[in-house]
Formats: C-alpha cells, sequence, structure tokens
C-alpha cells in the first residue's frame, strides 16, 4: 500500500481523490487553523509541482487540481513531503485594509435583528469594531470569505436565496462574514454595502487582497458611500 | 483575409467557448468555463483544421443564423438540427463550404442540447485572463463578456483556409436518448448516506430541471434524500461534483460552478461522461451508475485514445 500521509509540521496531513484530475490535502486528526493553510498554499504553489494548475484553499482544507488525471497519487505524496521538509521561511501577510461599509444599505436588519437579540446599532457596532482575516474567495469571482466573526452576531443564511445580491454585500452567513464582489445569487443576510471593487478582470491578479490580509469594517453614511461609488476606488 | 461572422439571429443563449477554458485561477473564485460538451467541441474545430483550443461558438438549443462575409469552411455538430447554408439543406458533423455573403441557419434542436459551430482560421478575439472562454458573471472573456446578440460581429482571419472534406466518424457519434446513464465515483460525503439512500440514489432517474444552468445540472429526485448535517463548512469542489442540498434535490457542479461550496458532495461525474451532460435538457432524465475511480480513468485514456486513432 503507498502511502497517502505526509508528515507537516509534526502533524500528520492526508491526500484524498476529488475526482480524477484533483486531490484534497487534509489534516488527519486536529484543525490546522488558517496560516497553516496559507502557508501550505504558499510553499506548494512557490514549488512548482509538474502538471498543477489550481491551489484553492479552504477553512480546513486545500485542494490541488491537475492538469492531467492523476495515476500515481504516491508520487504526488512523496514530491509534496520532500517540499515540506526543504520549506524556506514563510511569513504571513499582515496588511490592515479598510473597507469603507454603508450599513443603511443593508437588506435584512430585521432578520438580523430577530435572530441575534440585538438592536442594529449594536451589531454595526460589533461587525465594524473586529478585526477579520481573509481566509478564502470562492463561490463567485472575488468573493471573500472572512474568519473572525463575534459569536454574538451569528446568523443562518436566508430560507430562500436572493437571485440577485448587489456587487459590494457586506452579509452574514453563519459564523462567516463577506463580501460580494460581484452582483450574485445569494442567500447570505446582507447587512451593507462598500462602494470598493475587489476583483478587476484587467489587473494581474485579477483581486486586489491576498489570503491572510486583515480588514477592518468602517461605518460609512450613504452620502459618502455614493460619493466613492461614483468617484471611482481602486 | 477577414471574414467576419454576423449574427443574424442568436438563440437563446450562445456564447463564445474555448477548451480548457481559465485555468490557476480557482483561489480567486473564478470558473474554469469552456465549452460544456468537450467532445463535440473538439470535434467540431477538428473539422476545420482548427487548434483544439481554438474559440468556437456554443448555441443553446440551436435556433440561431449568422453570415458571413467572406467565403470560410466551417464546421456544425453537437445535438440534432437541420441546418442551412441559404437555402440549401446541408448535412452536420462534417465541414461545410460558405460562399462571400452567405448564411448559415440553425434550425431548433431536437436531439441533444448544444449546437458547436467552428469557423476555420484565427479568431480576432482577446483572451481574457488566458482565455477566450464567455463567463456572464464575471462579464469575461468570449464577445464583450456576455452572450451573443443579433448584430454582433466577430472577425475571423481565414487567410490560407482551404477546404478539405472532413467527416465525423461514425464509432465518434453518441447514441442521444430520452434517458442517459451517466457514470459516476463515489464523492468525498458519498459515506454520509445510509446504505439505503445509496442504492435509491442509483435506481432513481433523475429528471432535469428547467432551472440548469452552465453553473449546474439541477436534478429532480421526486423524493427527500436529506444528510443529517447541518455543519458543512464550504470545501473544494469541481466540475462533475454532485452536491447534495437539504432539499433533497441533487445538482451536478458544470463548467461555470463555483470553487467552493457548501453542500456534501456525494457523488463525481466521471470526466469521460461529463460531456454528455452538455448534451441533456429539460424532459431528459439521467441515472447514475456507480464504478471506482480506477475505472474512471481507464474509462478516460480508453475515449482519448479512441479519438486520437479516428482523428488523424
Amino acid at each position: 500500500m503507498i502511502s497517502r500521509s505526509l508528515q507537516i509540521e509534526q502533524s500528520e496531513w492526508q491526500l484524498i481523490p476529488l475526482g480524477e484530475r484533483a486531490l484534497v490535502l487534509e489534516p488527519v486528526a486536529e484543525e490546522p487553523g488558517l496560516s497553516v493553510i496559507h502557508k501550505i498554499c504558499f510553499l506548494i504553489e512557490q514549488s512548482g509541482l509538474d502538471g498543477l494548475t489550481d491551489v484553492v484553499p479552504t477553512y480546513k482544507c486545500i485542494a490541488l487540481l491537475f492538469k492531467e488525471p492523476i495515476t500515481d497519487t504516491g508520487t504526488i505524496t512523496a514530491k509534496l513531503s520532500e517540499i515540506f521538509e526543504h520549506a524556506g521561511d514563510y511569513t504571513p501577510r499582515n496588511d490592515l485594509i479598510r473597507v469603507p461599509v454603508c450599513y443603511e444599505l443593508g437588506l435584512d436588519w430585521d432578520s438580523m435583528e430577530s435572530q441575534t437579540g440585538l438592536k442594529k446599532e449594536k451589531i454595526i457596532q460589533i461587525h465594524s469594531g473586529t478585526t477579520y482575516t481573509l481566509a478564502m474567495m470562492g463561490f463567485i469571482p472575488g468573493f471573500l470569505y472572512l474568519e473572525g466573526l463575534d459569536n454574538k452576531i451569528i446568523c443562518p443564511r436566508k430560507n430562500e436565496p436572493r437571485t440577485k445580491v448587489p456587487a459590494g454585500s457586506v452579509g452574514i452567513g453563519g459564523d462567516q462574514t463577506g463580501v460580494y464582489s460581484l452582483e450574485s445569487p445569494g442567500g447570505w443576510q446582507i447587512i451593507g454595502r462598500t462602494p470598493l471593487n475587489f476583483f478587476n478582470k484587467d489587473q494581474d491578479p485579477p483581486v486586489s487582497v491576498s489570503l491572510g490580509d486583515r480588514i477592518r469594517f468602517e461605518p460609512i453614511s450613504e452620502e459618502e458611500f455614493r460619493k466613492m461609488e461614483s468617484g471611482g476606488n481602486s | 483575409m477577414i471574414s467576419t461572422l454576423e449574427v443574424i439571429k442568436a438563440g437563446l443563449l450562445t456564447t463564445v467557448q474555448d477548451i480548457p477554458g481559465r485555468n490557476g485561477l480557482r483561489k480567486y473564485g473564478i470558473p474554469t468555463s469552456g465549452a460544456l460538451d468537450t467532445h463535440h467541441a473538439e470535434l467540431a474545430n477538428w473539422l476545420v483544421g482548427n487548434p483544439m483550443e481554438s474559440p468556437l461558438l456554443e448555441i443553446t438549443l440551436g435556433n440561431a443564423e449568422f453570415r458571413f462575409t467572406k467565403g470560410t469552411v466551417v464546421g456544425v455538430t453537437g445535438g440534432i438540427a437541420k441546418v442551412y447554408v441559404g437555402d440549401r439543406s446541408v448535412q452536420t458533423n462534417r465541414n461545410i463550404k460558405v460562399e462571400p455573403g452567405q448564411t448559415l441557419r440553425i434550425e431548433r434542436v431536437t436531439k441533444g442540447a448544444r449546437m458547436y459551430l467552428s469557423v476555420a482560421g484565427d479568431w480576432k478575439l482577446k483572451k481574457e485572463l488566458g482565455s477566450c472562454s464567455t463567463y456572464r458573471t464575471a462579464e469575461l472573456g468570449g464577445f464583450n463578456g456576455r452572450e451573443l446578440r443579433t448584430g454582433d460581429r466577430i472577425e475571423v482571419d481565414v487567410s490560407g483556409v482551404k477546404f478539405t472534406e472532413k467527416v465525423i466518424p461514425k464509432k465518434l457519434m453518441p447514441h442521444y436518448s430520452q434517458h442517459q446513464m451517466i457514470r459516476v465515483m463515489a464523492g468525498p460525503e458519498w459515506k454520509w448516506l445510509t446504505e439505503k439512500q445509496q442504492e435509491k440514489i442509483l435506481e432513481l432517474r433523475f429528471g432535469v430541471s428547467s432551472t440548469s444552468n452552465r453553473m449546474g445540472l439541477r436534478l429532480n429526485s421526486k423524493m427527500a434524500l436529506n444528510i443529517q448535517d447541518s455543519e458543512f463548512s464550504s470545501v473544494p469542489v469541481v466540475p462533475g461534483i454532485v452536491q447534495l442540498p437539504p432539499g433533497g434535490n441533487p445538482i451536478v457542479l458544470m463548467n461555470d460552478g463555483q470553487s467552493v461550496g457548501g453542500y456534501p458532495r456525494i457523488l463525481k461525474v466521471a470526466d469521460a461522461d461529463l460531456w454528455r451532460l452538455g448534451q441533456v435538457w429539460q424532459g431528459n432524465e439521467i441515472s447514475f451508475s456507480l464504478i471506482d475511480r480506477r475505472d474512471a480513468l481507464e474509462l478516460f485514456e480508453y475515449y482519448r485514445e479512441l479519438r486520437a486513432s479516428y482523428l488523424t
């Protein structure tokens, strides 16, 4: 039996196939935490592993996508082991990004208040008083999944997802908060909108924030929102 | 020499796509996109002598008409539909010569769901993030990031294009039936289902919902297939993953689907069969046949070699 498990920083990880061309790297026992996930992604991307097209982080695991069907997981496991044995230094990102939010443009304040038992002002105070970490992107281009939501303002997703959530919407979905960079369907409770645009297809990379960045929301008025929205922003 | 393709009638949804779409951007939430029925898209490009990765049109349900300003060679394949050049009925699945100013009309698809139209030569379209494939959610690629509309014009450099008759070999043509058997392997959360539920899923004929699109094929199960576990955080997904949301109606993720998802991933459609789902539509039914991963890999190789042996 070929070993499909490997040691990364004293803990054991395993590779599980996700169809023919993808493998999921996940911890065997304890949950690793975001900084470890991001470090592993960085090191694998740097390594230039043969045939690898995508490294996709999520909260608890990482997907590795390959150009061709994977017939030999053992070889990939061995190569990954080697990468981590000889891993160089990794400095986690520490940028603080201030994101202006107009909470007046929230769409779901009624359900937020009834689900949390808190007043809107208190929810805004808690939401904008926390520093979040950019955990991953996905679902739609530039959708930012942020970790660090205060337990007091956890709120389940809507029973009936909206068919259209406006671009820039800031939402709460369970114990996560996040930003819709594009207009799309969506089931999160919308509590505000930011005039910032994180997705730009003409830029390389097309998303202006990076995994591990720290994010803080700063309340702005509707007037400020309109001004920033029409004034263009980067 | 440029021959301009003019859209006279665009049909329900006609987009520029290519193979293999966009790679390396899933970490930003940007999907692969590209032709859903890769089998016929490749054959269409083969018919006109274009490289396999050349852009072409994906025409949902047919019902479209185009005009070419200069003479060119085109290929039409995919579903079953009547096709006319000017007033003359022409056969699909072979390359077709079009004279300057002539129209190409594709009638409504009677079997399958999507037609692929290739045009010999170099398409004058700008790649965006590495591909010409259209991804409408982010207005990316293709023709201004959107579906084609009446009056749109795409330039194709047809210099040096010559017509030599080519026909798609019969062996590579699928048989379209109202009910399709699709081969799948177990997904990471397949074991969360009880044995009874697993049996049920492999016995059921799922109806294809009218809400299906390029992001996902939505299936109706006519029964609840609930999984106990609401505490499931977002996990990586790829095209072909079959998700089971709480309502019990599975969703097969397709090329424009998301990169992470919050529902249990019960099955994964074998890559060898994934293109077939580009040819199913409302009113069709599909069933799943479980194979193991090694079989899926062998099937993929088998079809790849089969194609290569015929397309010389």
